[in-house]
Order: C-alpha cells, then sequence, then structure tokens
C-alpha cells in the first residue's frame, strides 16, 4: 500500500481535508532535518489517537515520515483511520484524514451507512485538535500567522448527528447539508492562534454547524465541549 | 520545568552521537562547579546561534575511551540544578547580548533521570557574549559569538572560521527580511510570483 492507495481510499469515503498555510512563502523555511521534530513537538495529544499521528514503524498499513522533497509525508491506513500528512519545509501543513462515520460501519450493534452521519462532538474535536496543532507548529516555527483551510467531502444529504456519545440526544434529522462539500477558511496571526487557539476553532465549527443548517447552537455548549476534551474530561 | 518522555529522551539518545543541534553533558554541582557551570551557559549561547537550535541533555557523561556513557543526574545534583533554575536564567541574560529562548525539562529514561535544556534558534539578533566569566579558562569572552560546529568533532566554540562566519551572516539577514515581511514590506520580485500560488505549486496532486 502507497501513498496513492490512501488518496484513493479517502476518495472513497468522507474525509476532512486540512491546508495550512503560512503568512510568507519561505522555501527553507524548516531545515529538512528538522521536519520531523517540527512534527513530534507539535503533535496534539488528547485521545488515544495523536494528531497528526505519526507512525514510530514502517508497516504495510502505515509509514513513518518519509522525504518527498520539499516535504515530509507519512500515512496510515488501519482500523478506523485512513489518513495521510504532509509537513513542508515552507511550513505549509496537508492533512486529508477519513471520518469515522464512513469506516466504522457499525457501532454498538447499529450500522452506520458510509456518507449518512457527521458526528456534531467529533466534529468539535477534531477541529479543535487540528488549531491547536498549528497553534504549536508557530510555537516550533518562526511562522507569523496563516491561512487554514478545512474541507469536509462527501457531506450532500449526511446529517449532523450525535452517534458516539450515548448520553447525547439524537438530533433526528434536524440538521443537514445540502451541499457537496463544506469548505471553511480562517486566518489569523501568531498572536491570535498561539493564544485563542479555541476561540479560532470555534469559529471554523460554527461555518461548518451553518452549512450543516444548524443556525440556533449555543456557543458556550461548544466551548464547553472543547473544555472537556483539552481537559481530558472526555 | 516541564516533564520530558521517556520516548523523547529515547529518540535523542539513538544513535549515542552529538551532532550540530544535539549536546551531552555529565552532571555536575550547578551551584561549584564554575567551570561546567560556564561551560553550559556557553553550550546555551552556541545553540540559540546555531541553525535550528537544538538540546543539551544533561546525564550523559564522555567516558576516556570517548564513548558516551548515560549515566543520568543524581538526586542531589538535580535538587541543586532545580533550586537554581532561576539562576540560570539570569546568568544566561547577564552573558547575553539579547533573548534566549530556551526551555528546561526533567525525564526518566531506564530509571535514570536526565535534565534536557532545549534552546531556540535566535529570532531576530544573533547572540553576543557581552562579559568574560570568572572561570580563569575564559571559557566566556566579551564580544565572542558561540556556535555550535562539526569541524572535529561536535563542540561549542568561538566563531572564528570564514565558512560558518558567512553561515552566519546570511541567516541574520534572512531573520531580518523575514521579520521585516511580517510588518508588510515587499520586495518587487515578490509581487510577480505570491507566495499562494507557490504554496498552490507545493501541494498540487494532494
Amino acid at each position: 500500500m502507497d501513498a496513492q492507495d490512501i488518496q484513493n481510499k479517502l476518495e472513497s469515503v468522507g474525509h476532512i481535508k486540512v491546508v495550512f498555510e503560512p503568512d510568507i512563502y519561505l522555501e527553507d523555511r524548516i531545515p529538512k532535518r528538522r521536519l520531523e521534530d517540527v512534527l513530534n513537538e507539535a503533535a496534539v495529544s488528547l485521545r488515544g489517537w495523536n494528531y497528526p499521528h505519526i507512525p514510530i514503524q514502517d508497516k504495510e498499513t502505515s509509514k513513518r515520515p518519509y522525504s518527498i522533497g520539499s516535504a515530509v509525508e507519512f500515512y496510515t491506513h488501519w482500523d478506523k483511520f485512513i489518513e495521510i500528512f504532509r509537513l513542508y519545509q515552507s511550513g505549509q501543513f496537508l492533512a486529508k484524514t477519513s471520518l469515522f462515520e464512513d469506516t466504522l460501519g457499525q457501532l454498538r450493534g447499529k450500522d452506520l451507512p458510509p456518507g449518512k452521519y457527521l458526528d456534531f462532538l467529533g466534529l468539535i474535536y477534531r477541529i479543535t485538535e487540528i488549531n491547536l496543532f498549528i497553534s504549536n507548529l508557530i510555537t516550533a516555527t518562526d511562522i507569523q500567522g496563516g491561512r487554514l483551510f478545512i474541507t469536509i467531502s462527501k457531506t450532500r444529504d449526511r446529517e449532523l448527528e450525535s452517534i458516539f456519545d450515548n448520553n447525547i440526544m439524537s438530533f433526528m434529522g434536524g440538521y443537514v447539508c445540502r451541499m457537496n462539500e463544506v469548505e471553511v477558511q480562517e486566518n489569523f496571526d501568531r498572536e491570535k492562534i498561539l493564544n485563542q487557539p479555541l476561540i479560532v476553532a470555534r469559529e471554523i465549527i460554527k461555518k461548518i454547524f451553518e452549512d450543516f443548517n444548524w443556525k440556533n447552537y449555543s456557543e458556550t455548549m461548544i466551548q464547553t465541549h472543547q473544555e472537556n476534551f483539552v481537559n481530558r474530561r472526555i | 520545568m516541564r516533564d520530558i518522555s521517556e520516548e523523547k529522551i529515547e529518540q535523542i539518545l539513538e544513535g549515542n552521537a552529538e551532532s550540530l543541534n544535539l549536546e551531552f553533558k555529565g552532571e555536575f554541582n550547578f551551584e561549584e562547579n564554575t567551570w561546567a557551570r560556564e561551560r553550559l551557559i556557553r553550550s546555551v549561547l552556541a545553540l540559540s546561534n546555531t541553525r535550528s537550535g537544538g538540546v543539551i541533555l544533561i546525564g550523559v557523561e564522555e567516558s576516556p575511551e570517548k564513548i558516551f556513557v548515560r549515566k543520568g543526574i543524581s538526586d542531589a545534583y538535580l535538587s541543586i540544578f532545580r533550586s537554581k533554575a532561576e539562576d540560570l536564567k539570569s546568568k544566561i541574560e547577564s552573558f547575553s547580548s539579547g533573548p534566549v529562548n530556551y526551555e528546561i525539562g526533567v525525564g526518566l529514561y531506564r530509571e535514570k533521570k536526565f535534565v534536557l535544556i532545549t534552546v531556540e534558534e535566535f529570532r531576530l539578533n544573533p547572540i553576543i557574549c557581552r562579559k568574560t566569566g570568572e572561570h580563569s579558562d575564559r571559557i566566556l569572552e566579551e564580544g565572542a559569538i558561540y556556535i555550535r560546529t562539526l569541524k572535529d568533532k561536535p563542540s561549542s566554540i568561538k566563531l572564528i572560521n570564514s565558512v560558518d562566519i558567512q553561515d552566519f551572516l546570511e541567516r541574520s539577514s534572512d531573520k531580518q527580511i523575514s521579520n521585516l515581511h511580517t510588518r508588510g514590506w515587499k520586495h518587487d520580485t515578490e509581487s510577480k510570483t505570491t507566495g499562494s500560488s507557490l504554496f498552490e505549486k507545493e501541494r498540487k496532486g494532494f
């Protein structure tokens, strides 16, 4: 299995694509030999699977960071995880991670048809950890700010739902996206992402909720779930 | 001082060799051993002037056979080091011409304790030693610029080699330009190929 196989598999399921562009293009911002160290320094570990997950061994289904010229690339295809990442010497970061909602198949004996759901809590956690990672990446480098693009694919007729947490009532199909994909962009400077990563994440989460036609969400609710997540209370 | 994971120390010890960005040091009494203390400060200044900064791992001694031995740091010396962390900060500040960004951590590796000092490369202006140290070996000298070098063996030395000076000056001017960029300055040539299109070129096909 190679990177192209991973890309093909990702195209077959719903996934989240992340593009982070630093504010200024500097070809050699990060020395090539430092790329893996920067990734390790910046990775976010708040649940059983880091973001980004950096394999420590080469296997058929995963590869440790390897050079592709001006970047390192690494990937995993294991269990519900299908993901591929790149960090460039310019500081540009790219990621594609599968939606577990599409790769699990079943949860607690109940079928999870691919393309049907987007777990709202999983989305809050994922967007939060992406922003914490970007904040850490900026800490580990001299990047002064940048633009973050997050795209969720295969969103047409997908329902925002609570499927992983038993304690939250079903949304009963109330919030459905009608677009093929949802793309959100957020710009920030170094100070903002370093000091307020949860607020930046919240802006993105809110835009995604709105594209799923959920308008009356509570910002405090999102903030509470973020705080539970970052304080490891999940 | 923050906790350092065993995995991180294992990564650093992998290969059991120093490099441009990695220096090993044996344990020492931070309060009484002026020679070792000033050498540590020199290493911090040197790493801050070295491309990408680096780390100093205290607890690894070089044997007479030139083999690095992972002895760790004793509780007594660690306790002195912990109590003198603020003292180290003020000493570094007193020797450096500008802010040196570093972080100290302590971690366990195979039941031995190690101190890890992670030093960032200077952000804008290189670090110049601004006074001569107390030790008679003149480990720290006023006006000197210290860097890490791979010449002969990895070590922290005074900047005298022409290649190192050239690299050092280029890095310094790159940082100044980068700083001007962040303040909105653009060179004529950059308006033709914007940063965004270069980023797009990089990610084409992903």
